[in-house]
């Protein structure tokens, strides 16, 4: 073993205890000896420190969900809650303002053809608001099927106690186009629910956020089975619905002249993301090989 | 990916697979620190000395893994921030005071030894790093450097860390060194 090996292995802490105390004791004695030893230590200390700020470095370069402590699984848990509270409350509402007008003409006959059109549609009601996770605001007529239960919902607050309608009633009773207010800053992390489809939000603040071509989107990643490959962005937040565990992701964006195009890298491919897709939309794989290329000089930055 | 591919991955160097478990876990290791009276920086810099504590030990082959990667890490990261709350609450201002001037010493050489390791090129960087922190093989430092054979590497690696000892040397005297 030549010295240079020596001194490498101390370094390491491989020296076994007897050739270390040996070396350790000799250097008590040599001050030359000793000098050395210290600026070996010195340089592997910060060679230590080099590689540990590299690795540091690239580690904030990860996309990482937004993880304070009113984000994530606590919103989730509060919005189903808020949801389970608004649909009990409101069919008990909606029933106590159904069986009222009913209880006063006690003394008609009865009849034994009772009002079928209406109760049965009450305990369906109920089970539809159960079943909603998120409430989230009114979009527009040729929402799916989910986005109408979730209308029903929203809606329910503004109401009042009559806002539990039909869905027939839906269509005849015009609703009135409503601004949402400006909601203050401790409220920020509630509003991610609710999409603003008048909202657009400054150039000025978009180009600020999109200096870098690594973009510095909120991620969020949702497990899901009933969608295997999919996404939503709102809120300047991009949400993936599927295995995503598999592998790493990461979101790029592409500046151009007047716009901004993202794109997902996930196991060496990549997929177009549009930031308008507020429904949960596929993701769909980029055949272009020469934007291909560009994305993967981007990636390897 | 499952644990074995991820260890795998990191004994080979590959550090894309330490960003996979970054994303991976870091809600639950940052939530750990701060439900723990940590702030969200603590909790960031205590993860992230964590998974290279991990690293680091993989790469150099000297972990036997028995449990899940998760629980390892939990665990690393736990006892960090047991440290660090510990040692926070041992800093006192006299104790700052006494460690002052042997702090300044120490930082003035590691600047001048961190200067010496800017003006390596890059690939000696790495090796000497490679080597020095991540110890890892002459093998996988050639393979990931993209160097021609493990002979190549440690001539490399020998020819960088006489230039860095020479190039501190030069800037420092032997004596700099004595207490």
């Amino acid at each position: 073993m030549t010295n240079f090996e020596f001194f490498d292995q101390y370094l390491k802490g491989k020296l076994s205890e007897s050739k270390r105390s040996a070396l350790e004791d000799q250097a008590s004695h040599d001050p030359l000896l000793q000098s050395e030893l210290k600026l070996q230590k010195g340089i592997y200390a910060v060679l230590a420190e080099e590689r540990k700020a590299m690795l540091k470095h690239r580690l904030n370069q990860v996309p990482v969900g937004s993880s304070g402590w009113l984000s994530s699984m606590n919103i989730r848990w509060a919005a189903a809650l808020g949801s389970l509270l608004l649909a009990t409350g409101g069919t008990y509402f909606y029933m106590q303002y159904d069986q009222k007008p009913a209880a006063a003409p006690a003394t008609q006959p009865i009849d034994i053809t009772p009002n079928t059109e209406a109760k049965p549609a009450v305990p369906n009601q109920s089970s539809e608001f159960v079943a909603i996770p998120k409430p989230t605001v009114a979009k527009n007529s040729t929402a799916s099927s989910d986005n109408i239960s979730n209308t029903k919902i929203a809606q329910a607050p503004d109401r009042g106690t009559k806002a539990v309608v039909k869905k027939k009633e839906v269509g005849r009773v015009k609703v009135p186009k409503m601004k949402q207010p400006n909601l203050p800053a401790s409220f920020a992390e509630d509003s991610k629910a609710i999409s603003y489809d008048d909202f657009v939000a400054p150039d000025k603040l978009i180009d600020e956020h999109t200096s870098s071509e690594h973009a510095l989107v909120d991620v969020e990643t949702n497990n899901s089975k009933r969608y295997s490959f999919h996404y939503r962005f709102e809120d300047s937040k991009l949400y993936l619905y599927g295995g995503f565990d598999e592998a790493l992701y990461k979101v790029i964006a592409l500046n151009r002249r007047d716009r901004r195009s993202l794109f997902l890298e996930y196991e060496y491919h990549f997929y177009a993301i549009d930031d308008h897709a507020t429904k949960i939309t596929p993701l769909e794989m980029i055949g272009d090989s020469t934007l291909i290329r560009q994305l993967k000089k981007i990636s390897e930055k | 990916m499952k644990d074995h591919d991820i260890l795998e991955r990191i004994s080979r160097g590959d550090e894309s697979a330490l960003d996979y478990l970054y994303q991976k876990y870091y809600r639950m290791m940052t939530n750990l620190i701060r439900k723990n009276n940590g702030t969200e920086q603590d909790a960031k810099d205590i993860y992230q000395d964590a998974l290279i504590v991990f690293w680091q030990k993989v790469v150099s082959n000297e972990l036997v893994l028995t449990s899940k990667i998760s629980t390892y890490i939990y665990s690393i990261c736990l006892n960090l921030w047991r440290k660090e709350l510990d040692r926070k609450s041992k800093l006192t201002y006299e104790t700052q005071q006494e460690s002052g001037y042997f702090d300044d010493d120490n930082k003035e050489r590691n600047l001048i030894i961190r200067d010496c390791i800017s003006q390596l090129g890059d690939t000696c960087k790495k090796i000497l790093m490679y080597y020095y922190f991540d110890d890892m093989s002459m093998q996988d430092i050639a393979s990931k450097l993209n160097l021609a054979n493990v002979d190549t590497a440690k001539t490399k690696k020998y020819k960088c860390k006489k230039r860095l000892d020479s190039l501190v040397k030069s800037k420092y005297s032997a004596s700099d060194f004595l207490d």
